[in-house]
């Protein structure tokens, strides 16, 4: 049997922990540079908010309903989420799969079948009272089972967070109450082929037949109805593969014309993809870097281009270099640039990778970069940076509603009266 | 000296760095030091001071309220949410929407403060007392604290 542990609205929550006197309030929290809503709680939804519109055509509905809205604190909410990850993992026998940020599988195949529910409800209890956050089990036979399984822990608050689906007769029953869309992998348009065909319940889908899944999205349509039938297809991944690709890109506080704070901007993009790039141990073989405009923008434009790394590199120094010098070339006066990224790409495992005959990678340049990522885990990132990424304050996002990051830095820790 | 990262590959990240000894003598010429064999690699505060790294969390004091058990304000507070609180712990609870610390007396149902100035606090078969935590350590800064202090 395969578990899901899904953490309720999971920003929120973090928002709340360390701050009592908002746990009965509804919260929202909004993205970068505070553009749209990204999350809010069941408070929030119940009085009309709606999830990716724009903040500040929601605000005043914010401010009458009493909902308070915080800027994303990803230093807390990453910080919170490797704990719950943490904890899970010592806690499952079998390992857990990390699948986001708050939801993650757990092999439950050591678990005997009675005493699954009592052992979900022991995951949900710890996480409850280790790390304050709400947390839904849900326990089937495949993995697209336990997803539909998560949906009866919403929709009936009396079974307490923990749903086993164990015999067909239950998850049948279940099914026929889930729109299809809510099946795990099925997109929006996909989820429009279906209901033209009259498929409208996750119990539709799983009566499709293989010959017509094959013909409406192909083998992966296929996998998804065997698993609503039982029948596991998609394995327990415990084992984190590296990633493919590394992107690193934000929108600006304030629109940009010029070309030196756009080099400094994919430089710290640069910086940052390769501390990602070093954590997992590869090197990369590519990188690609754009620049685009908005596209309401009255002179809209995008471009791309890239560079190939012969011979590898994990060197800061040497991403960043190639990102400006690609910048210059896609630089183009009288743009108003709104965004920027660059892209990692052609990662290899560094023990595996081919050194270069023409540019031997330097051992040097290897141990530099370990203790400059050091020195910053330590005392803050940027603490050590390229004099190329610069300090222009138009980059900074705007973050005007953040919680402080309570655990990761130590004068936002939080203060607490002994009155 | 070299340093030396022991950050645990879990990421319950408090975050531990220390100063280890690489060799204590040089190694250039002679004999070496009689001492390098019995090297032990040094002391780790975090694992002296943190049971459940995943489950601990840090807070300033601020008040005087647990003076008379050796809780100043300004102190760090090392708060574990993994252990079970039971009577005698200095544990974390919310009160009226607001992060407190009190001692534990379940026995008597009160929350006691550890200062003659501040009462205790009934509780309540009805009232609900959320336990946030309990106070392992409180590290109290002490350079300097002899200043200006006639003893």
């Amino acid at each position: 049997m395969i578990g899901l542990c899904d953490m309720r609205s999971f920003y929120c929550a973090c928002e709340k922990v360390f701050r009592p006197d908002i746990r009965d309030s509804g919260v929202v929290v909004t993205s970068n540079n505070d553009g749209v809503v990204v999350a809010l709680d069941d408070r929030a939804k119940a009085v009309g908010i709606k999830k990716f519109e724009p903040y500040f055509k929601q605000r005043g509905l914010i401010e009458r309903a009493g909902v308070l809205a915080f800027s994303s604190n990803y230093e807390l909410y990453g910080e919170v989420s490797a704990r719950i990850m943490a904890t899970l993992a010592e806690l499952a026998p079998n390992g857990i799969e990390v699948y986001s940020i708050d939801e993650c599988f757990v092999d439950f195949s050591a678990v005997p079948r009675h005493e699954l529910k009592a052992f979900a409800a022991m995951l949900r209890d710890t996480i409850w009272r280790q790390q304050g956050i709400t947390m839904g089990v849900s326990i089937a036979p495949t993995k697209t089972l336990a997803k539909l399984g998560q949906c009866a822990t919403k929709l009936f608050p009396q079974i307490d967070g923990v749903c086993v689906l164990e015999h067909e007769a239950q998850w049948q029953w279940l099914a026929a109450r889930v729109n299809v869309n809510e099946t795990w992998g099925i997109g929006r348009k996909l989820t429009r082929k279906l209901r033209a065909r009259g498929i409208n319940t996750v119990a539709d889908l799983s009566e499709v037949t293989q010959t017509d899944a094959q013909t409406l999205q192909g083998i992966t349509l296929v996998r998804t109805v065997r698993e609503l039938q039982g029948e596991p297809c998609i394995d327990m991944d415990c084992q984190p593969q590296p990633k493919q690709n590394i992107i690193s890109s934000r929108s600006f506080g304030q629109k940009q014309t010029c070309l030196k704070p756009l080099q400094e901007a994919v430089s710290h993009y640069a910086v940052r993809a390769g501390i990602k790039l070093r954590a997992q141990s590869s090197l990369c073989f590519r990188l690609s870097a754009w620049l685009q405009t908005s596209a309401h923008d009255a002179k809209p434009c995008a471009d791309e281009l890239s560079a190939t790394l012969p011979g590898g590199t994990a060197d800061s120094r040497e991403l960043s270099r190639v990102a400006v010098a690609l910048v210059a070339r896609l630089y183009r006066p009288g743009y108003k640039y709104a965004k920027a990224g660059v892209m990692l790409q052609d990662i290899r495992p560094e023990q595996f990778a081919q050194q270069d005959l023409l540019s031997p990678r330097s051992e040097n340049a290897a141990r530099l970069m370990a203790v400059v990522d050091d020195v910053n885990a330590r005392f803050g990132s940027g603490a050590i940076k390229l004099a190329r990424q610069g300090g222009a304050a138009g980059f900074a996002m705007k973050r005007a509603m953040k919680s402080p990051s309570y655990l990761t830095r130590w004068h936002e820790i939080p203060h607490i009266k002994l009155g | 000296m070299k340093l030396v990262s022991l950050s645990p590959a879990i990421s319950a990240r408090v975050r531990t760095t220390v100063l280890l000894p690489l060799y204590l003598s040089r190694v250039a010429a002679g004999f070496p030091s009689p001492a390098d064999d019995y090297l032990d690699g040094g002391l780790d505060l975090n694992e002296h001071l943190i049971a459940h790294p995943a489950a601990t969390y840090f807070a300033r004091a601020e008040g005087d309220s647990m003076i008379d058990l050796g809780i100043f304000t300004g102190d760090l507070l090392i708060i574990d949410r993994a252990v079970q609180a039971v009577d005698g712990d200095v544990v974390v609870v919310a009160i009226d929407g607001e992060l407190t610390i009190k001692l534990l007396d379940l026995a008597h149902s009160r929350l006691l403060p550890a200062n003659k100035l501040y009462r205790p606090i009934e509780i309540s078969p009805e009232s609900q007392v959320d336990i946030e935590g309990v106070v392992i350590h409180a590290v109290h800064h002490v350079k300097g604290v002899g200043k200006g202090v006639t003893l």
